[in-house]
């Protein structure tokens, strides 16, 4: 009995040593690709990514990094702004993240067409946590602490 | 529009997942290795549980304390249990010793991470570095203690550890220092100035001689491996590091003709079956022993690794082939690569020369160890006593393993984050 | 130094060091798949002992079921018995911790420790089963009781006899002697006598030993004969002939008056073979020793000894020589024996084999041998012109001692000069080949008497007569 499971232990410890190779392998691939051309540093500070829209793949890539160090950001499509982003659907100032700390907080700015916070409508300030995807208009922000 | 963000955020984001194949890993191995007792060995399960515990504890440590590059420890995580198994399997009384060198090496990665961290700007002195590998050196030779032949060992209370595992980590700082200060090694003799790098030649000779005068040829190997790779990167001149190359090539040769002892070495590499049973049983063994496991292995506790001599130490490697596979061998190997992979990244990412050269310094000193000892055991190259990182069994080198990582781990969290906020103040302004 | 200098060389560090641990990957993964098998047998790989240990070797039986090798509990290990002691050490050989294995012992250890290409299923089933591994037991082809018999016949002269069923290659006996005994006691106790001897006891002369086969190879000289047009050859016999300077004279230096190739054949005239040898020509001759397998290797269960001639460049002397079985021809009495099968077979020679089956118990059959094709020796029409000679040399000829009663026998007697043989004494080797019953054969035989001196019409035909008329009574009653 023993020797059953011990012939069929090795078959699967070798199965997950293998996968674990590949996930590390395609963590540090995807790292790569998302640092290529990039200021290696701004990743380190807090940030919003500005990713691409779904390409066919189904995977999105960034397109834009935006550190955020002052107290108060805007986004919109007016110039005003810190982040610019010329969407027909973005209003003039959408919505405003807040540095109190080490803490970052986003806020709906009564748009015209909303913002959703993972998927879910924006209707109060909320903290942001890392990886979370602010989605305005056709754009999707998604925020990190940064930290590498 | 709706979909929960997938794409990688931050460093941390996919941390856990990789983790979690390592805790798998765990429970498959030493649920094995409980079942093999009459009727259940409690002890793996205990074991299991508490590096279980200490894989994810460490995680979340350095997770929530972003203490630089995750994937260092989650690498390192799957190496030790990979091995921590296999020593426990090979001798559980031993295995429970080795459990504690791992809970030891953990704290020391944690204390060396904090030290490093505060402590980096200090000691960068040629020679300071150098004095302390000389005065290691004094002390092994007057106090050591002589075992399997070499007389490298020094005994602590009841404890015994190699000082050129320690060694080979002073090494680097050393070498560190030459190459980003070398003003600090002009010579005047006679009038005329001797250029800084045949000062540091020297030095690095007078210390290789030394250990091979300890008979620790392993590690001078390992120490010349280093400095080549060294004077490659950090001298404009190329043909420095090719006349190097040949002066080392001559003095291997020399030494080959004239030190049996090498001469038998490099002998028994070349047929190791003319002598089966004396000068060649060590790695024939090892080959048996790989060569029974096929592509999967015999299976953990179903082969018989205890026919290889010194196996718990230099030749863990021969037993993880014979019981995990010659797959489960190439992923060890897959996996320390990973780890210099990220020591290389980060060396290039760090912009302070001396930092960066230390980080250099220590991938290269992992990669050529763990290349020096598996290929002696494969006999692909001569075999050497130095042992594999993470794997091996012994205080020493485990030790040693987790203070690399530390340092390493320690200028990937703290030093980028210190630039970063000298980069942010410039934001601010 | 410039930073992007700096950069790009780390750069390079990290491609050397992949370079290395690509190396060490690519090292493993080509022992794995190819350097390792030669190494893995080598006595000093202690893991077969240890898997051994852990099954009950199989068991070696004859084609009826007789134990000839077996596996016994004795204290707190095992010890391999063979109950038959001296008389199978030369096929079964022996399986010892401290000479290693050898023999059948040796080819087929995997099968008798239960190691093989076994389906999935069954080795999930072994692994369920709680009991004591057993390995699987290997049938052979051989005859036990045909065995004791030419053991017998040889008594305590050295030589071999080998005994085949033409139609299908089994192997029906073998013996080799001098022979020993291979249980471990025994042989610890008679190791350096055994090595030492000049007798070599250890050799297996059936399959290892080369002899000139003398008068015998005449079947193959007359077979080159009739296939190369040259078989109605007539000369006048008067003793002794001389060709090229040399003189080749009949045994007693007979003279036999006017004969063609079937008297010769009848009466072993060297002097009609020397002759005819120099109109078939080296290579025609040569060509034909080769269809019967002279020089040929083919995979046999037994390590052999490939028989030997010598090659198309030689002169009239050697081919004459050659023609009558002596020159540089060395032959092993397997070889001999294959011969006189495939003259029994219609000119062909079947593969010969000694493991009829690889059995799990008794019935329970995991492989099975099957009768193959070696050799094509020589056509249908040739093979009955030398059976109908070979009827006379057994019926008139030298052969008479090798008459069966109430059986027609086919054959041929040699007697071959070799290094030991001297004008005043002669150690000439006794050779016989031959089968019956002629018409249906059943059993083809080739006995060798090493250094006798005696004729082989004299000494080995009435061997020969015993061992295959002792067989046709034992298939009878099967």
């Amino acid at each position: 009995m023993v020797e059953l499971i011990s012939m069929a232990a090795k078959y699967i410890l070798v199965v997950i040593i293998y996968v674990f190779i590949y996930k590390i392998v395609q963590l540090i691939y995807t790292d790569i690709r998302m640092l290529m051309g990039r200021d290696s540093v701004a990743a380190l500070l807090p940030h919003l990514k500005l990713m691409t829209p779904m390409g066919t793949k189904g995977a999105q890539s960034i397109a834009e990094i935006y550190p955020i160090l002052r107290p108060e950001s805007l986004i919109g499509r007016s110039k005003k702004c810190l982040i610019v982003l010329p969407d027909p659907y973005v209003s003039s100032e959408h919505v405003r993240i807040d540095k109190v700390g080490d803490k970052f907080f986003v806020e709906d700015l009564e748009s015209a067409n909303g913002t959703l916070l993972n998927g879910k409508k924006l209707d109060r300030r909320v903290e942001l946590k890392d990886g979370d995807k602010v989605s305005l208009g056709r754009i999707d922000l998604v925020f990190s602490e940064g930290g590498r | 529009m709706g979909m929960k963000a997938k794409s990688g955020t931050s460093l941390y984001t996919h941390f856990w997942g990789p983790l979690h194949l390592v805790a798998l890993i765990i429970m498959v191995l030493f649920g094995q290795l409980a079942l093999m007792g009459n009727p259940i060995d409690f002890i793996p399960l205990i074991m299991g549980g508490a590096l279980l515990l200490l894989i994810y504890f460490v995680g979340w440590v350095i997770r929530f304390n972003r203490l630089g590059d995750p994937y260092l420890w989650t690498i390192v995580a799957m190496l030790i249990s990979l091995g921590q198994a296999m020593q426990y399997r090979l001798s559980p009384v031993n295995g429970v010793k080795q459990f504690n060198w791992i809970l030891i090496g953990v704290l020391i990665y944690l204390v060396v991470y904090v030290l490093y961290a505060s402590l980096h700007g200090r000691f960068r002195s040629v020679f300071f570095h150098y004095g302390l590998l000389i005065a290691l050196f004094a002390v092994t030779l007057i106090f050591g203690t002589e075992i399997n032949g070499a007389r490298n060992w020094l005994k602590l209370g009841g404890y015994t550890f190699q000082p050129s595992e320690l060694g080979k980590i002073v090494f680097v700082f050393f070498m560190a220092a030459c190459v980003t200060t070398p003003e600090r090694l002009r010579v005047k003799w006679s009038g005329r100035e001797i250029d800084p790098k045949f000062i540091m030649m020297g030095l690095v000779y007078v210390l290789m001689g030394f250990f091979a005068i300890q008979r620790e040829f392993g590690t001078a190997m390992l120490i010349f491996g280093v400095y080549l790779t060294f004077i490659y990167v950090f001298e404009r001149d190329i043909l420095f590091t090719v006349y190097n190359l040949g002066i080392v090539t001559l003095l291997g040769f020399v030494a080959f003709k004239t030190v049996s002892h090498i001469e038998v070495r490099v002998d028994t590499w070349l047929n190791p079956w003319i002598d089966t049973g004396g000068t060649g049983y060590q790695i024939t063994q090892s080959l048996f022993a790989i060569g029974s496991g096929g592509f999967f292995g015999s299976g953990l506790g179903m082969g018989y690794p205890k026919f290889i001599p010194a196996v718990r130490t230099d030749f863990i490697f021969a037993a993880i082939c014979e019981e995990l596979g010659i797959l489960g061998g190439i992923a060890v190997i897959m996996l320390f690569f990973i780890l210099l992979y990220r020591g290389m990244k980060l060396a290039l990412r760090i912009e302070d020369r001396y930092m960066k050269a230390v980080a250099f310094g220590l991938t290269m000193t992992i990669a050529y160890q763990t290349f020096i000892i598996i290929g002696g055991v494969i006999k692909l190259i001569p075999l050497t006593g130095i042992t594999l990182p993470f794997l091996s069994y012994g205080g020493s080198s485990m030790v040693s393993s987790f203070a690399t990582l530390g340092l390493l781990q320690a200028l990937s969290g703290q030093i980028l984050r210190k630039e970063a906020a000298q980069i942010e103040t410039g934001y601010n302004q | 130094m410039k930073l992007d200098t700096i950069n790009s060389r780390i750069l390079h560090s990290l491609v050397f060091a992949g370079v290395l641990f690509g190396l060490l990957i690519t090292s493993l993964t080509w022992f794995e798949l190819r350097g390792k098998n030669d190494i893995m047998g080598n006595a000093f790989n202690k893991r077969l002992i240890a898997e051994e240990e852990e099954v009950l070797r199989g068991r070696i039986i004859d084609r009826n079921g007789e134990v000839l090798a077996e596996t016994l509990p004795s204290e707190n290990s095992k010890i391999r018995n063979y109950p038959e002691k001296r008389l199978y050490a030369h096929i079964i050989g022996y399986n010892s911790a401290v000479y290693g294995k050898t023999l059948l012992e040796a080819k087929y250890n995997s099968e008798l420790i239960g190691k093989s290409n076994l389906e999935f299923f069954q080795q999930i089933q072994k692994m369920l089963s709680e009991e004591t591994p057993k390995g699987y037991d290997l049938r052979l082809t051989i005859s036990h009781a045909l065995q004791v018999v030419a053991r017998e016949q040889l008594g305590d002269r050295n030589g071999a006899v080998v005994a085949l069923d033409p139609k299908t290659g089994e192997i029906l006996a073998m013996v080799s002697t001098p022979d020993y005994n291979p249980n471990a006691s025994k042989l610890e106790e008679n190791w350096k006598t055994l090595i030492e001897s000049e007798n070599s006891p250890l050799l297996p002369r059936a399959t290892m030993g080369l002899y000139p086969p003398g008068s015998i190879f005449k079947v193959i000289t007359a077979a080159a004969a009739i296939e190369a047009g040259k078989a109605d050859y007539t000369t006048v016999d008067q003793g002794a002939t001389v060709i090229d300077g040399m003189t080749f004279s009949n045994a007693g230096e007979k003279a036999h008056g006017d004969i063609d190739l079937h008297k010769a054949m009848t009466v072993s005239s060297n002097v009609y073979f020397a002759e005819l040898s120099q109109k078939i020509g080296a290579s025609d001759l040569i060509a034909k020793a080769k269809d019967a397998g002279i020089t040929k290797s083919f995979d046999f269960d037994l390590p052999r000894s490939d028989s030997r001639i010598g090659d198309n460049g030689m002169g009239k002397t050697e081919l004459a020589a050659t023609g009558i079985g002596q020159g540089k021809l060395m032959v092993s009495p397997l070889q001999m024996a294959m011969v006189a099968a495939g003259i029994a077979n219609n000119g062909t020679i079947m593969q010969p084999y000694l493991v009829k089956t690889v059995e799990k118990e008794e019935g329970n059959i995991l492989r099975e041998s099957e009768a193959e094709t070696l050799y094509d020796m020589v056509s249908p029409s040739t093979a009955a012109q030398l059976k109908s000679m070979m009827i006379s040399v057994v019926e008139e000829g030298t052969g008479t001692r090798a008459q069966i009663s109430g059986v027609q026998v086919a054959g041929k007697t040699g007697t071959a000069q070799n290094e030991k043989s001297t004008e005043s004494d002669s150690k000439d080797h006794a050779w016989f080949i031959g089968f019956a019953p002629a018409e249906d054969p059943k059993i083809a035989v080739a006995v060798l008497l090493e250094y006798r001196g005696e004729g082989g019409g004299r000494a080995a035909a009435p061997v020969a007569a015993k061992v295959m008329s002792a067989w046709l009574k034992l298939s009878e009653s099967q």
